[in-house]
């Protein structure tokens, strides 16, 4: 499944005085099958932008095309019935909380799938293993949602949207609030949900996550989508206009070359690439 | 110099059977920046909300500005504490960002016409003068952010406890946010940090790093002291700032850095010596 955006704007409170632009004419294609990441500076558009993805939100001009679906701000053109889209659209919100309702962790797992029509034998089953790739085990199956910790519940609405087996995984900052090693985890666990053929849209913060991880990287500026690319491409240019900060690995590069020591590899993923590249440099 | 948290041997259940805090003791020092870093569910959040006299039925000692967490005290101690929620809409009260401010500052008894200076000033601060008549449901997550950092700063407290309060935020603005918050120390010595955080880059810069694993406090120290156990530290799911994981890599690569090597810059020298 692809995603086309075409001349999209999205303006909240339109026709009121407090009408506001947050897409600005995005035109944007995501192709299937990669590790996509959007990133840009706080209230650029980010969370609007992939809202479209599902349907939660309609442009107000243009429309979204997502392989059958028509999410257009004509309503003509909209496909009358979203349902099918929310199922192989997956969506885990920015804050967690708001996906959460049901009184058990492993009701409210469950009632994704039980929604499209599993029965709720099954759909338990689906639950179960969603948890247990998040990383909670049976303890948590009784409790009450509510009363979790803050990462705890972040892991329950991810297992929530996986558990429906979607073909496109939308998630909106998801390693905010998650521990350093449950976020390495959960970052491992979207490469295998990707190897076996679901789209990862990613929206992050953090850039060292975006270069380990993204096969492609989109930048969003007041409402505009600045830059698609490598992400290696990206963290070569400078990156303060957009409010971003280089990963580690790339500035300390960057810190080096100034120095004098030109470190020649052009992916630098993570700590282990970074050191085995200045050992290339200093011994060759 | 005196302690402005002082706990001993506090232990704390949401049920019966299993402790979320358990023997917990430390003391935070005036005018410091402590961080606590801990795994999910370690009981950090419950700590806070122990500290805030959030919750009751603790046993154990906690005092804050020298007083005993309880009814009777609560008030006083509340007066100077301010703390930031880990979800910020479960802190906002007003229909605008303005009033929800607003409200705060009347809590504290400040007086109607000094209101909106002060609400200009820290709105501006945090990056959200634009935002003032904006209600705080209609703001992205990480203006969400900004606003109720702003919210807690505006009221001048003496101790200020972040849980997790920047981890929406782009790189720049928690940048911004660090350094308003030095800023505001620097303005006013006995202004006291802690601040709860997975961004162990935050806590390489702290004075003091605690670690809470399942609700026992397992290390305490400068954060040079805290991460040189950095194989303790993978066990219990954290991990090390950058520089001592580069320096760990390049050990493994064959390449000797010497051990007081603690920057970027001084590692960067070393490497092109
Ligand atoms: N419901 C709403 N009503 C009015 N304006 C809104 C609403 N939701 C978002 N906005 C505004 O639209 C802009 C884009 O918001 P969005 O949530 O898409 O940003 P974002 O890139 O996800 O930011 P963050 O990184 O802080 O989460 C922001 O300026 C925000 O204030
Ligand atoms: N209201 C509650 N009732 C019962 N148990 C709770 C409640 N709130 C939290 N817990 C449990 O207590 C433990 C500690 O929770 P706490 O929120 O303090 O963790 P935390 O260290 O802040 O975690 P995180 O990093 O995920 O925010 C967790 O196992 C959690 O499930
Ligand atoms: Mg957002
Ligand atoms: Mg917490």
């Amino acid at each position: 499944m692809s995603i086309v955006f075409s001349n999209v704007f999205h303006t909240y409170g339109l026709k009121s005085p407090f009408a506001f632009n947050a897409l600005d004419d995005v035109n944007l294609t995501l192709e299937e099958g990669k590790f996509i990441a959007i990133v840009g500076r706080t209230g650029s558009g980010k969370s609007t932008l992939v809202q479209h993805m599902n349907a939660l939100l309609k442009p107000t001009q243009g429309k979204v095309v997502i392989n059958e679906w028509i999410n257009s701000s004509d309503k003509k053109e909209r496909t009358k019935k979203l349902a099918g889209l929310r199922k192989d659209v997956g969506m885990v919100f920015q804050f967690p909380e708001y996906q959460l309702f049901e009184d058990s962790v492993i009701k409210d797992v469950a009632f994704g799938p039980m929604n499209f029509g599993v029965k709720e034998k099954e759909a338990t089953e689906f639950a179960k293993e969603a948890l247990s790739r998040v990383g909670l085990d049976e303890s948590f199956y009784e409790r009450s949602p509510f009363q979790l910790s803050g990462g705890e519940k972040r892991k329950v609405a991810i297992a929530g949207i996986l558990a429906m087996s979607p073909k496109i995984l939308v998630v909106d900052e998801p390693t905010a609030g998650l521990d350093p090693q449950a976020s390495k985890e959960m970052m491992s666990l979207f490469r295998t949900v990707l190897e076996s053929g679901t789209t990862i849209i990613l929206v992050s913060h953090d850039m060292d996550i975006v270069a380990e991880y993204a096969d492609e990287v989109i930048v969003m500026e007041s409402g505009q989508v600045k830059k698609q690319c490598k992400p290696e491409e990206l963290f070569g240019i400078a990156l303060q206009e957009y409010s971003l900060d280089k990963p580690h690995t790339y500035a300390f590069a960057e810190s080096l070359r100034q120095k004098g020591i030109d470190i020649q590899s052009k992916s630098l993923k993570n700590v282990n690439e970074l050191a085995l590249a200045i050992k290339e440099k200093l011994n060759g | 110099m005196s302690n402005i948290i002082e706990i001993n041997n506090l232990s704390f259940s949401y049920e019966e059977g299993s402790k979320t805090l358990d023997g917990v003791s430390f003391v935070v020092e005036e005018g410091s920046y402590v961080t606590l870093i801990g795994h999910n569910g370690s009981g950090k959040s419950t700590l806070a909300k122990v500290i805030s006299g959030l919750v009751d039925d603790f046993t154990g000692e906690v005092k804050v500005f020298g007083l005993d967490v309880d009814r009777k005290n609560i008030k006083e101690i509340r007066a100077k504490l301010g703390l930031v929620f880990q979800n910020p809409d479960n802190q906002f009260v007003g229909s605008t960002v303005r009033d929800d401010m607003a409200f705060g500052l009347e809590n504290r008894c400040i007086p109607t016409e000094e209101m909106n200076p002060i609400i200009e000033k820290f709105a501006a601060e945090a990056g959200m003068s634009e935002f003032l008549d904006t209600a705080p449901e209609n703001l992205s997550g990480g203006q969400k952010q900004r606003v109720a950092i702003a919210g807690i700063l505006s009221m001048s407290p003496d101790l200020i406890i972040y849980d997790e309060a920047t981890s929406m935020l782009d790189p720049v603005g928690k940048k911004d946010i660090l350094r308003l918050t030095l800023k505001l120390k620097e303005e006013n010595p006995k202004l006291t940090v802690f601040s709860i955080t997975h961004d162990v880059e935050e806590a390489w810069h702290a004075d003091k790093v605690l670690v809470l694993n399942k609700g026992h406090l397992v290390l305490e120290g400068t954060p040079k002291e805290v991460f040189s156990h950095s194989d303790e530290l993978e066990k219990i799911h954290l991990e090390a700032p950058f520089i001592v994981s580069l320096i760990k890599a390049l050990r493994n690569n064959g390449i000797n850095v010497p051990d007081n090597i603690s920057s970027e810059e001084e590692l960067e020298d070393y490497l092109c010596r």
